[in-house]
């Protein structure tokens, strides 16, 4: 038996090492036919071009799990020295692997001729203390998107645009009292959307009220401020004292894909999301979620403040990912021709074509007819002047995390006080006393 | 050759034990004591702690200890093996063998459809059982709204409640196996002269089918309450959630030491159940009075 | 007489009841493959078998399978080998706590299949120049089954009267002989048992074959399906109740061919 299993493993290695010529491996989060399949078939598109040209063979790893398993099964194969050499990395993740020492920094001028004409938010986003270490592909923000059949129907003049917290609370109620059956607000929460809680969901209330999970000044994490109780405020008003949004898509298993789907079927009203959704989600082409007649029926508005004098007008919150080297890569100078290729303009505009997204150097889009042409990505790119980044800390996944559960917490009906409360408690067994702070 | 090594006692005791020893110790006792050394490290999967993971002693255990969502893991989890396992799968497995004493087609019919729900692989599993008790288009709010009763999102209303009838649906056939294979080892005589004797039932089954059965009982029940202990599947439907209503102790682990990725922490807390289970087995085995007793 | 018929009509009303809990779940994963209009309520609408052919379009759905195969049938091989030999000695050899033994084993299994074990797992196999491979998976998987297997072999073992042994020892057999002459022989059903079960439980794993693997061509249905789950989400139901359904099969079919040949029970063979 066992002389069977050698024969058949030296049989896999001896086909692997016929092919002599220099080999680079890719791993991204998707899969054919899945809901990032563009990236698939974008790979498919270039990989030859560039294994003939740089006489080279690309070995595409496509891994179409969810997104905390794919960071998991990452870090551990880089952790135990080995894992693919180029990784499709969410920018979040990059002080975390990089501070874990699982990433190789990468000499972006040297290697990425367009690199200095990128945004400087896009090169800070992909470095961690001084070095870069992910070359951002594309970037996003995150706005309301809105059902203008249902808005009519209820009475509201479209296009919308709320000025205040209240502007979206009047206009819900007013939709819930109209249109029964549907939910007037998806506003994500608890554990199980995962990140998407953090960013689209509490992060973009938090923004509004004037605040943030950390202090930049001070280098500390608040666990108490104003603006974090008046985010848990609104929070209790969306789901527990006006009830426009449903608590069971945000606790239910799969919540996240029902939501889809409800906004697909017009049972969701108003729905605070990246540009992703539009662009993916929504996309015609998603035999899944997709929305036929997307750019006539559904409508976006910008984030507002909470409203308050002093309090900002709209918020957004950026994220995005891009391409990094594994530290354990034997082959960096190769790995970086690959990048450098896949930064070329063509590369990257085809890239867009398939994948609309806000892109990370003027470059890319100042000559390009697709770009141009993109109505959305284009009105949407202007939320960029009022959107910002998430703390690039190691320790950010994990106090993210804390923010979910608060927010479940919050949706299950327990009162603003305890759940702040208990959020303050975790954070500070996180990152320690000496590293949080109380604003008045 | 007849009197060499390979025939002489000791001889057969080593090459035969090799294989598995060799396997069981290189793929199961020398990770179990790598986790144990872990779990006095702050060894992380991220972060800085992933580059010099440092010798921490017990902090991880007085953390553990000290941590409120240890111990509601703890609570979720007595509740879930003592009414999924103890009650559900064991009590069930026994009354269905009962019922099924002696009739064929019926304990076949019954057994057949009881592994099916154990051996369908876990994925399909958990999927099946989302589809099943979806709000809006599963086969059970299906059938709930026929008979006029609302439809309800099981779980998200009852989750402990919902993973624990998923439990004993998945496991209630290996109990139900062994307890079958036990009754048939009864002489059908001692039951005969019962019969003809006139004994009530509860004395049929206190004196000749219990103690006949008592070896079995106890195997049955410490082989399911460690297993339902380190069980993994109600992560596939609930995630733990809503809130930690569902969070027993092998998804509390899996939370700490993949979404934390804080290893350390997580080899701790299964350094603690495995405590907790060699407890247990004690308590079975105490209770069974014969150490050397139990089998199948 | 009359009080026997109802409490017998009971009983079997309460079996039927029982039956229908455990196979509910189950009807939709043999219906909605075959339906034209796939959603999460069992209809079969128009059947059809187009689910199964856009399953095929996916190379990768196809040679999962394959593998499937080769770590299910190698971790089959690995417990059926190391566990008849070491439970024959553990039955047949008593020594003091031997039993207590297989089940701090057991309870060793446990922690080990956690997914906190995994970071040690994974550099082990990474060590032992086993990561990416069938290999390391199989072995990985059997180790973490064999003492379950030991133990539920032992038992029928044991239940093997001791005059056999006393005369095949007086006719001149050897240990080995012996093991392979009487106890396999007699303990068919126990090794069918254990068959099955660790090919079951190999089939299904999830865990070990996605951490361990990290190439599309070498993972098993298990994980591919997953793959599914996530990437295609909710809406794709025709397409992964198709693959389900082809997945599971396999496990199904074993256990009924298994079931109808050999009784599949705990039963421990002959009785002395």
């Amino acid at each position: 038996m066992k002389k069977w299993i050698i024969l058949l493993v030296s049989t896999c290695l001896l086909s692997i090492s016929i092919f002599a010529v220099p080999t680079v491996s890719i791993m991204i989060q998707a899969a054919a036919g899945g809901v990032n399949s563009q990236e698939v078939t974008w790979f498919n598109q270039w990989i030859p071009k560039i294994e003939t040209d740089l006489g080279i063979k690309i070995n595409l790893i496509t891994l179409g799990v969810s997104e905390e398993d794919f960071n998991a099964k990452l870090a551990l194969e880089i952790k135990g020295g080995g894992g693919p050499d180029i990784i499709w990395l969410d920018g979040f993740m990059t002080p975390e692997f990089a501070s874990a020492g699982y990433l190789h920094p990468i000499d972006a001028t040297a290697t990425i001729p367009e690199w200095q004409y990128f945004y400087p938010s896009m090169k800070a986003y992909g470095s961690y203390n001084g070095k870069v270490y992910n070359i951002i592909t594309d970037t996003d923000v995150r706005m309301i998107y809105y059902n203008k059949e249902l808005f009519q129907k209820a009475g509201i003049p479209v296009p919308w645009q709320p000025h205040s917290w209240n502007d979206i609370l009047k206009t819900a109620l007013i939709l819930k009292q109209k249109l029964p059956g549907v939910t007037p607000l998806q506003l994500d929460a608890g554990t199980g959307m995962g990140e998407a809680t953090t960013m689209q969901g509490f992060y973009m209330v938090l923004l509004g009220a004037g605040g943030n999970l950390y202090d930049w000044n001070t280098g500390k994490w608040i666990i108490g401020s104003p603006a974090l109780t008046a985010a848990a405020n609104f929070y209790r008003d969306v789901y527990i004292t006006d009830k426009v949004g449903d608590p069971e898509y945000q606790l239910t298993p799969g919540g996240r894909e029902q939501t889809f789907k409800a906004f697909q079927q017009g049972k969701i009203a108003m729905y605070i999301e990246g540009t992703w959704l539009y662009t993916s989600v929504m996309n015609p082409s998603n035999t899944s979620w997709g929305i036929p007649n997307r750019d006539e029926i559904i409508g976006w508005a910008a984030m507002p403040g909470r409203g308050n004098p002093g309090d900002p007008k709209y918020v957004s919150i950026s994220g995005g990912s891009g391409f990094v080297i594994n530290a354990n890569s034997k082959n960096v100078a190769l790995d970086e021709e690959v990048l450098k290729y896949l930064f070329y303009v063509e590369p990257v505009d085809s890239l867009f074509e398939l994948k609309p997204s806000i892109l990370p150097s003027p470059i890319y889009t100042d000559f390009s007819m697709i770009v141009n042409e993109n109505k959305y990505i284009a009105e949407t790119s202007k939320l960029l002047e009022y959107s910002t980044y998430r703390p690039a800390l190691p320790v950010y996944d994990q106090i993210s995390y804390q923010v979910q559960v608060l927010t479940e917490k919050l949706v299950s009906g327990m009162s603003v006080d305890q759940a702040l409360a208990q959020y303050a408690s975790a954070v500070t067994n996180i990152v320690g006393k000496q590293n949080v702070e109380i604003l008045p | 050759m007849k009197n060499g090594f390979f025939n002489s006692k000791s001889g057969i005791i080593i090459v035969f034990l090799i294989p598995a020893f060799i396997l069981i110790g290189v793929f199961l006792i020398f990770p179990a004591f790598w986790e144990f050394y872990l779990s006095m490290t702050n060894e992380s999967l991220m972060g800085i702690s992933a580059v010099h993971p440092q010798f921490v002693g017990i902090s991880n255990f007085i953390d553990v200890l000290t941590d409120p969502s240890f111990y509601n893991s703890l609570v979720v989890t007595f509740i879930f093996v003592l009414e999924s396992a103890i009650i559900g799968q064991a009590g069930l497995g026994m009354l269905l063998s009962l019922l099924t004493y002696r009739k064929k087609i019926f304990r076949t019919l019954v057994q057949v459809v009881a592994v099916l729900a154990w051996i369908i692989p876990d994925s399909v599993v958990a999927y099946l059982w989302i589809a099943f008790l979806d709000k809006n288009a599963g086969t059970f709010n299906n059938l709930l709204a026929l008979l006029g009763l609302a439809r309800t999102n099981w779980f998200y209303r009852y989750p402990l409640t919902t993973i624990v009838i998923f439990n004993i649906w998945r496991g209630t056939a290996f109990s139900m196996l062994m307890f079958s294979a036990a009754f048939d080892m009864i002489p059908p005589s001692y039951l005969e002269v019962a019969d003809v004797m006139g004994v009530s039932w509860w004395r049929k089954f206190k004196d000749i089918i219990f103690p006949n059965l008592k070896r079995v009982f106890f195997s049955d029940l410490i082989l399911i309450t460690l297993w339902t202990f380190n069980v993994f599947t109600p992560y596939l439907l609930t995630q733990g959630g809503p809130g930690t209503a569902t969070e027993i102790l092998p998804i509390y682990i899996y939370l700490n030491a993949f979404q934390n990725f804080k290893i350390g922490y997580g080899a701790a807390i299964s350094v603690i159940v495995l405590l907790i289970n060699l407890v247990l087995a004690s308590v079975y085995f105490t209770l069974s009075k014969e150490k050397e007793g139990i089998s199948l | 007489m009359n009080k026997i018929r109802v409490s017998s009509a009971i009983n079997y009303i309460f079996l039927s009841v029982v039956a229908a809990f455990f196979i509910a779940p189950v009807i939709w994963l043999f219906v909605t493959p075959f339906s034209n209009s796939p959603s999460l309520s069992i209809s079969l609408g128009t059947p059809t078998l187009e689910n199964f052919g856009s399953v095929f379009q996916d190379p990768a759905a196809i040679y999962s399978f394959g593998n499937s195969v080769i770590i299910a049938v190698g971790v089959t091989l690995a417990t059926v080998i190391c566990a008849s030999l070491a439970a024959y000695i553990f039955s047949r050899y008593h020594f003091h706590g031997s039993n207590f033994l297989i089940f701090i084993l057991i309870l060793f299994s446990n922690i080990v299949s956690g997914t906190a074990a995994m970071v040690p797992l994974y550099m082990l196999n990474i060590s032992l120049g086993l990561i990416n491979s069938y290999l390391g998976v199989i072995l990985t998987i059997a180790g973490g089954g064999i003492p379950t297997s030991i133990f539920i072999l032992k038992s029928f073992f044991d239940s093997i009267p001791k005059s056999y042994e006393e005369a095949a020892l007086v006719d001149g057999s050897s240990y080995s002989q012996m093991l392979f002459h009487i106890f396999l022989p007699l303990s068919k059903k126990g090794i069918i048992v254990i068959a099955t079960l660790s090919f079951i439980s190999a089939w299904g794993n999830f865990l070990i074959p996605f951490i361990l693997l990290s190439s599309q061509r070498t993972y098993p249905a298990s994980v591919t399906i997953y793959n599914f789950y996530t990437e295609m989400g909710l809406p794709n139901i025709g397409l992964i109740s198709a693959y389900a359904l082809l997945y599971t099969l396999p496990v199904i079919i074993g256990y009924l061919v298994v079931n109808k040949i050999f009784g599949f029970s705990f039963y421990g063979g002959i009785k002395g």
